[in-house]
């Protein structure tokens, strides 16, 4: 088998995957106990309306005729009705899903790149105060809560210093950026509108760093750790010998190596952040998916948790298909031979 | 190495070439967008500070900290806050709340007379109000939106729905409308607040599918409000500008756009406030929250009583609170000060269901007081022992997630227990807590309820927690009825002198107290945070009412930092 057909074959096997995410998340947000026909519709709601509802979302048949309705309606692009918000959860989702995905991609970029040379660091300074110094930081992203961090960094540097944004994706009176993608920092970057990329980048920063701390302090860890492994093996210890610049030796052969491991996690790690940005956005009043998904949940609004959950599910596999992809890349050995 | 595999050069190539198609793409796209952005003739599309329309920010800019999301555009649909904000400034209702006497009063019906001893209601309407297309409005606009409204059986129609067909909305004449009931209904006028009225030739224009233009008002306005929707971002925020050629008119210092956030955190929403990011607040934090923009000197928090009721329900048809003694020993053990004083911070202790500055309480009704030694007596006379009660295991629930309700039933519990009875405290969600108050025998023996009123009338207050009819909300949790109460109710409702009626109500709120259906608890105060620069700003009882940014100014320099 190539390499390609193993690819291939990887993402065949996410369709089951999905598949069976999706009977579940269907089968728990329908049997959770609650009303959310008659919370839709208010207190003064009379049954004739509750029953003329629940009659026009499908909920008056058979669960199994519900999830086939659901089904088809899913290829089509009818993901059903959002009883919060009254539109098809699709375009729900596709309206918020750019800012969740900026968020978390660019929280993961900086994550990964400040972790990868504060672990290189770390480990190849065991027990010296850089380790010292990357296990305190470690620690305290780890431990502290997101929601707990952002409105520390709001009252710091919004409130006290007056140095960055309170919330939001862009300041009033910037308008967006003509949308392509919906990430305004890549459509401002298109559209050439460099005060407008600027504008959202300063509105990512606070949110990027609550999100991300957790995120780089596990991936330095396991950098430091795995480098410090390196470090015994004969190869590193062959190529002091010949006298190869250090920061070619620790951050070329080594890291290569160190970051394989690291690489599981942070595939994990991006669908983490796709369905945990919610107190995060919450706090920044950023307009995304995972607020929108905690919303659904508080109102059991369950065709919306169902699609929010079925997105973050393709987030998940996804990310595990590009670490898999890039495992071959940084590992040879564990691309497969051809049959 | 194998030929099956990919190199890592050929990777580096692969993804080399996926970047360059993605920079070609965005070149393109740059061009397109230049061409597009000639006009601004900026790199960053900031708007100005007029009537222009765009996002805002600009010092005649309204900006409201919305703590939901807006789940309608559509004021047929329109039941929560924000959707009634939204209504409220996009759309004009037929009556409107006087902000004095917190009673129906004109608005776009002019005058109104009834007919058929109270089964018939006419409207003349103003000839002077256009919507924003320029078109008048007259009454088939008033007869298509009540139709639509009935016919899509969403938002307030369960006002009408049991008595008007829309078969008996006749149009007499462009300026009269009339509504024929199928009996009399006293709070008719009443429910008309609830009532906003959309261009009727812009919304059949716009009908897919027999909607009724629902899906077209969900992303534009047919209103003749002092406000025309811009743009609307689901979940974010919804932006308007005024309506030049408002049938109001407007001051020099009015607001040309409106805006609303929809910011959650309660910690975001007073760092907004603070900054003077954010003209106004809803009224749905934590006491400690307007305490604290209190203390801002560029935000002002008014403290005005409200049209609400804070109460227990107390389920009436499941042991051992089907018993009228344990009912009146749970509400004598209850400290009412602490509940009004401590954790709500303010208001006053309640009088019957009824809001005390709403027309139509029973002034007769004295607030109850926390008196340990008659709550035993009462228990010593109930048909259920100390023991027995305990055994079968008291559950009040409150709202989960929410500091202040807890509170209070830890407030509950305190007071029973000095009467030996134990009380298990159970936070339920939203939907689960309306789901059990679907049936007797699944809603809780006592459940926090809010309760404000949707119309200027005691009826919600009344008829749709105490009428049979309107069992299995969460409204009506208590479960509680009698004949008497009924029919007095039924009479109320079907009284078109308003004085009259109102004492129908009161006479129902004396029944309904004997027995003791509820724990009363306070008539809580009405409190949102206002930046020090917008003046105009006057509660009218009726949820989001007291929001109309037409009639709010600026004072000053832009926002107060």
């Amino acid at each position: 088998m190539s390499y390609v057909d193993y690819l291939v074959r990887r993402a065949i096997h996410s369709v089951p995957v999905i598949f069976g995410l999706s009977v579940l998340i269907f089968l728990i947000s329908r049997v959770i106990p609650g009303d959310p026909v008659r919370l839709a519709l208010g207190p003064e709601a009379t049954d004739q309306q509750v029953a003329a509802l629940r009659a026009e979302m499908g909920l008056d048949q058979p669960l199994p005729m519900q999830y086939a309705d659901w089904l088809f309606g899913v290829v089509q692009g009818d993901w059903g009705m959002s009883l919060r918000t009254n539109n098809n959860v699709f375009s729900d989702i596709v309206a918020r899903l750019p800012a969740t995905l900026e968020l978390t991609v660019v929280t993961l970029f900086f994550a990964v790149l400040l972790a990868i040379p504060f672990g290189v660091v770390a480990g190849t300074n065991k027990d010296r105060w850089q380790d010292h110094l990357s296990r305190i930081t470690a620690l305290f992203g780890v431990s502290m809560p997101r929601f707990w961090v952002a409105i520390v960094l709001q009252i710091v540097f919004v409130v006290s210093l007056g140095l960055l944004p309170l919330s939001g994706r862009l300041s009033d009176g910037v308008a967006p950026p003509p949308a392509v993608t919906r990430l305004y920092l890549v459509d401002s970057l298109i559209a050439g509108q460099f005060g407008t990329f600027l504008d959202a980048a300063t509105h990512l920063l606070l949110p990027t760093v609550a999100l991300g701390l957790a995120t780089l302090a596990q991936v330095m860890r396991l950098i430091r750790s795995d480098m410090i492994d390196e470090q015994r093996k004969d190869y590193v210890l062959a190529a002091r010998a010949y006298g190869l610049p250090n920061t070619l030796i620790e951050y070329k052969y080594m890291l290569q190596n160190a970051f394989t491991s690291s690489l599981t996690v942070v595939g994990l790690a991006f669908g983490f952040l796709l369905g945990n940005a919610f107190l995060v956005e919450i706090v920044f009043a950023w307009p995304g998916m995972a607020r929108y998904g905690v919303q659904a949940i508080l109102y059991q609004d369950f065709n919306a948790i169902v699609g929010v959950t079925i997105v973050v599910g393709i987030g998940f596999v996804t990310a595990n298909f590009v670490v898999d992809l890039l495992y071959g890349y940084l590992d040879p050995r564990v691309r497969l031979e051809e049959g | 190495m194998p030929t099956g595999n990919i190199e890592r050069r050929k990777l580096l190539k692969l993804i080399g070439a996926g970047a360059t198609s993605v920079a070609l793409a965005g070149c393109q796209g740059a061009q397109q967008t230049e061409t597009t952005d000639e006009s601004s003739g900026s790199d960053s599309t900031t708007t100005d500070q007029t009537s222009d329309g765009g996002s805002g920010g600009g010092s005649n800019d309204f900006h409201f900290i919305a703590g939901q999301v807006f789940g309608t555009l559509d004021p047929a649909e329109q039941v929560d806050y924000t959707q009634g904000l939204a209504a409220q400034n996009l759309y004009d209702e037929l009556i409107t709340v006087d902000a004095e006497t917190l009673q129906p009063t004109a608005h776009i019906a002019e005058s109104w007379d009834t007919e058929d001893e109270g089964q018939t209601w006419v409207f003349t309407l103003r000839d002077d109000v256009t919507f924003s297309d320029g078109t008048p409005l007259t009454a088939d606009d008033v007869a298509y939106s009540l139709t639509r409204m009935l016919e899509l059986q969403r938002g307030y129609s369960s006002f009408w729905l049991d008595y008007l067909d829309p078969s008996n909305i006749t149009v007499r004449d462009e300026q009269t409308v009339a509504f024929e009931f199928n009996q009399a209904y006293g709070p008719a006028l009443a429910t008309f607040v609830q009532f906003y009225i959309v261009n009727s030739t812009v919304v059949q224009e716009n009908e897919q599918d027999g909607d009724y233009g629902n899906t077209y008002l969900q992303s534009n306005s047919a209103g003749s409000g002092a406000y025309v929707l811009d743009s609307w971002e689901q979940g974010n925020s919804i932006e308007a500008t005024a309506y030049e050629d408002y049938w109001k008119g407007w001051s020099e210092d009015s607001f040309d756009t409106f805006r609303s956030t929809v910011i959650t955190e309660e910690s975001t929403i007073k760092t907004t406030m603070q900054q003077g990011e954010g003209d106004m607040t809803d009224q749905y934090m934590g006491t400690q929250a307007y305490a604290e923009m209190d203390s801002y000197s560029n935000v002002r928090v008014p403290e005005v009583p409200q049209l609400q009721l804070f109460h227990f329900p107390l389920n009436c048809q499941k042991a051992p609170t089907d018993d009228i003694n344990v009912r009146k020993a749970i509400a004598y053990a209850f400290d009412y000060d602490s509940a009004v004083n401590d954790i709500i911070g303010g208001g006053g202790v309640a009088a019957g269901p009824v809001p005390r500055e709403m027309a139509g309480h029973n002034d007769d009704l004295v607030p109850m007081e926390q008196d340990l030694d008659r709550a035993k007596e009462f228990l010593d006379r109930a048909d259920y022992s100390v023991e027995e009660i305990n055994e079968i295991g008291l559950e009040h629930v409150v709202v989960a997630g929410t500091e202040l309700q807890r509170q209070m039933g830890l407030l509950n519990q305190a007071g029973l227990n000095e009467l030996g009875i134990d009380l298990e405290i159970n936070p339920l969600q939203w939907a689960r807590l309306t789901d059990r108050a679907t049936s007797a025998e699944s809603t809780a023996h006592m459940t926090n309820i809010f309760h404000t009123a949707k119309m200027p009338s005691p009826d919600s207050h009344t008829y749709l927690m105490y009428h049979p009819s309107s069992f299995g909300s969460y409204i009506s949790q208590s479960w509680y009825s009698t004949d008497e109460i009924a029919a007095t109710l039924e009479e109320a409702r079907q009284t078109s002198d308003l004085q009259s009626r109102l004492e129908k109500y009161e006479e129902a709120q004396a029944l309904i107290v004997e027995g003791m259906p509820s724990v009363y608890i306070a008539n809580p105060p009405y409190r949102i945070g206002i930046n020090e620069n917008v003046e105009g700003w006057q509660y009218r009882g009726v949820m989001s009412f007291d929001w109309d940014v037409h009639s709010m100014t600026r004072s000053g320099e832009g926002r107060a930092e």
